[in-house]
């Protein structure tokens, strides 16, 4: 048979496409279905937070922390806060830091469910996706409950929360918690381990350790690739270190370790960690009494500069703070999880398909917040 | 032989015919099928995709999320929009086929929003797009944005295709 | 090891210029001279003691008297130590070697700090702008950073004259 003679072609996956992570675009260049090269184009979402970070006072600047990372905003209000108090030297009341540690890990548990259900959506299942955002319902009224605000939700102040819990609050968690976790068995008797789900993502994209750690990747994306590494016990803060938790790594079960089946798996091993701290601090919440917030209204940091990294959904987030001794900062600058996640994509997506390619942006839990800031 | 009494034409006229004018099926037809653009460009995105899902369900209006402008009416600006992406958002108004509406969905979206100050950010989206309805709220609850696409609706309904006001 | 074991180990190496121990801060770093920044950061990874695997953080700074700071933050996971290290230039002058041919996170890194700040990295393979459009002129993190009038045929006029940068 004579040979045909094919050329490159280049393809734009454009700013706008039907999915739920952002405004990121892609330029490929592709021969057929297998990708030849990736360029990926960031800066659609750049709302110039930093430079807005300069001209606030410390507590000011607590709203823009949540569009930081709109997904799991009280994770990035819990940062902001643990990095202006722990140089600030300002304390928080210990009925204040269990309400802390339990809203931060409902959000992370519902921003989770976001990550495994647009990953499911993307690979073409789509009802596991309502699945979740069923249950992300739940977790967003009880956290309106809380503060009043579904997304965005500011609710850590610097030196404590601002709303106590209200009665009956705390059996309504209870409740939620004991329905939650028959419905995560039921997302994996339906997802994880369905052998076209296993073929899909098995063995796609494989992020070996040192490469992991090259590319600066945090959380589960590191995780994933078999580093046991966590904020919350390596570099902890508030009251952490009283709760006994587990911290999964990646394994390899389906295919390689560090591939996108893995990352998956853990998400959901994440949650059912998650539903074990809350249930812990609930019962040491109704032990506490107090108060809930310290306010202090004029917060000066001293002169210096301070980085201060908390566990947020998508791995470390780092507060670098320049300050000069004054009420205004110098600097903020705000490291995230998906800006390394991004960077690596180039790297991953040379000779994969077009529809690996999905898959490797929707494992890597990807918002675009985070990468614009 | 008596004579038959037929029916009369005009008592059965009701349960055989409906009077109406075609502007108002039209306009009954257009606004129950609005299909919209996932145009979701920052945190009221998740809002949007949350409307969407099983609480609050816009499927019963007949609203359905559609991948591209061109089998859409509706773009749904939802979020910040930045310099950079002006272009590409002008673009995609352009795609979409007549008649079509824009709704303005959040602070950001209307006048800058939160961002106000920043230098990357379009003060409001009806800088380079008409707008038919602004939906305040940073982000709007999905009650708020359902209530927004009803008054689309109530727009469109109003709105005259056969019969013109000057002649 | 602590940090002053480190910067024994490191003086020991590199001899006695360009590396000093900032000791007093909260944080103690190293301030380095941008001539041996790319030496230092080799040391630092390979070596067998050290094993700074991950560069976590990298920042563009203006500070007064036309100082222009690049702010590095490596971890080790072996000794659980995350150590600052700052490169000054100044503004007539704004060159820094590159160090992604050390940590490849650090290429995406640099090219924000330029887009935003202006620092200049020598040897860079690809140093555009990463954040703002292309044809963006100026660097917004600069404390005298002027806006334009507009871009592209929209306007950057705000309401409120108080929230403006020009003051």
């Amino acid at each position: 048979m004579a040979e045909v003679k094919t050329d490159l072609m280049t393809l734009n996956m454009g700013p706008v496409h039907p999915s739920t992570h952002g405004v990121i675009r892609f330029v490929l260049q592709t021969d057929g279905e297998i990708i030849h090269r990736c360029v990926p184009d960031i800066g659609y979402l750049h709302r110039s937070i930093e430079k807005i970070a300069e001209n606030l006072e410390y507590y000011q600047f607590m709203p823009f922390t949540d569009r930081v990372d709109y997904v799991a905003a009280i994770n990035a209000n819990l940062g902001w806060a643990v990095a202006v108090e722990r140089f600030g030297g300002i304390e928080v009341p210990e009925r204040g830091e269990w309400l802390r540690i339990i809203s931060a890990e409902l959000v992370r548990i519902g921003s989770h469910l976001v990550a495994v259900g647009s990953n499911s959506g993307d690979m073409g299942a789509v009802t596991p996706f309502l699945h979740a955002l069923r249950e992300r319902e739940v977790t967003n009224d009880l956290i309106e409950e809380l503060c009043g605000a579904r997304l965005t939700h500011n609710y850590i102040r610097i030196g404590g929360v601002s709303f106590d819990a209200p009665t009956g609050w705390i059996d309504k968690c209870k409740r939620f918690l004991d329905n939650f976790e028959p419905a995560l068995d039921e997302f994996d008797r339906l997802l994880t381990f369905n052998k076209i789900f296993r073929h899909r993502l098995g063995n796609v994209a494989v992020i070996t350790e040192r490469d992991a750690k090259d590319f600066g990747l945090v959380g589960p994306n590191l995780r994933g690739s078999g580093v046991r590494w966590d904020c919350r016990k390596d570099d902890t803060y508030g009251l952490y270190p009283e709760m006994k938790f587990e911290v999964p790594v990646g394994e390899g079960l389906m295919g390689t370790v560090g591939d996108c089946w893995d990352r998956f798996w853990l998400r959901i091993q994440e949650m059912r960690q998650s539903v074990h701290i809350i249930r812990q601090a609930l019962d040491r919440l109704e032990a506490a009494t107090g108060s809930v917030w310290n306010e202090k209204r004029v917060i000066k940091l001293p002169e210096g500069e301070y980085y201060v990294r908390t566990e947020s959904a998508r791995g470390e987030m780092g507060y670098y703070i320049v300050s000069d001794g004054g009420k205004l900062p110098v600097r903020v600058k705000i490291r995230t999880g998906s800006f390394s996640a991004m960077s690596i994509i180039e790297k991953l997506a040379r000779g994969v398909m077009i529809a690996d390619l999905v898959a490797i942006i929707a494992s890597l839990d990807i918002v675009a917040p985070e990468i614009d800031r | 032989m008596s004579e038959r009494e037929l029916p009369s034409l005009v008592d059965t006229l009701p349960d055989a015919a409906i009077f109406t004018s075609i502007d108002k099926i039209m306009n009954m037809a257009r606004s129950n099928s609005v299909w919209y653009v996932l145009s979701a460009l920052a945190c009221c995105g998740i809002e949007l995709m949350q409307a969407g899902g099983p609480r609050t369900d816009l499927d019963r209006m007949g609203s359905i999320p559609r991948g591209t402008p061109r089998q859409s009416d509706l773009l749904i600006v939802a979020g910040t929009l930045t310099y950079k992406m002006a272009d590409r958002l002008k673009l995609l108004y352009e795609q979409m086929a007549e008649p079509r509406y824009v709704i303005s969905m959040g602070s950001c979206a209307n006048c800058g929003g939160l961002f106000n100050m920043g230098y990357s950010v379009v003060k409001g989206v009806d800088a380079i797009l008409p707008v038919d309805v602004y939906i305040p709220g940073c982000p709007p609850r999905p009650e708020a944005l359902f209530d927004g696409i009803h008054q689309l609706q109530l727009k469109i309904k109003a709105e005259r295709t056969l019969v013109r006001k000057d002649g | 090891m602590d940090i002053q074991g480190l910067f024994d180990l490191v003086k020991r190496e590199f001899g006695d210029g360009g590396i000093e121990l900032l000791a007093d801060r909260p944080q103690p770093g190293l301030q380095v001279a941008r001539e041996k920044i790319v030496d230092l950061s080799r040391f630092l990874k390979e070596t067998p003691e050290l094993r700074f695997e991950m560069l976590t953080s990298l920042a563009g700074l203006d500070l007064p008297e036309g100082v222009l700071r690049t702010s590095y933050h490596l971890y080790s996971f072996k000794l659980d130590l995350l150590l600052p290290l700052h490169v000054d230039v100044t503004r007539e002058d704004p060159k820094t070697p590159t160090i992604s041919g050390v940590w490849p996170s650090a290429d995406w890194y640099e090219r924000e700090s330029w887009d935003l700040v202006g620092i200049v990295y020598e040897g860079h393979p690809d140093l555009r702008r990463i954040m703002l459009p292309e044809d963006w002129e100026g660097h917004p993190l600069r404390k005298d950073f002027v806006e334009k009038e507009s871009y592209h045929g929209i306007p950057t006029q705000r309401e409120r004259e108080w929230l403006s940068w020009q003051k």
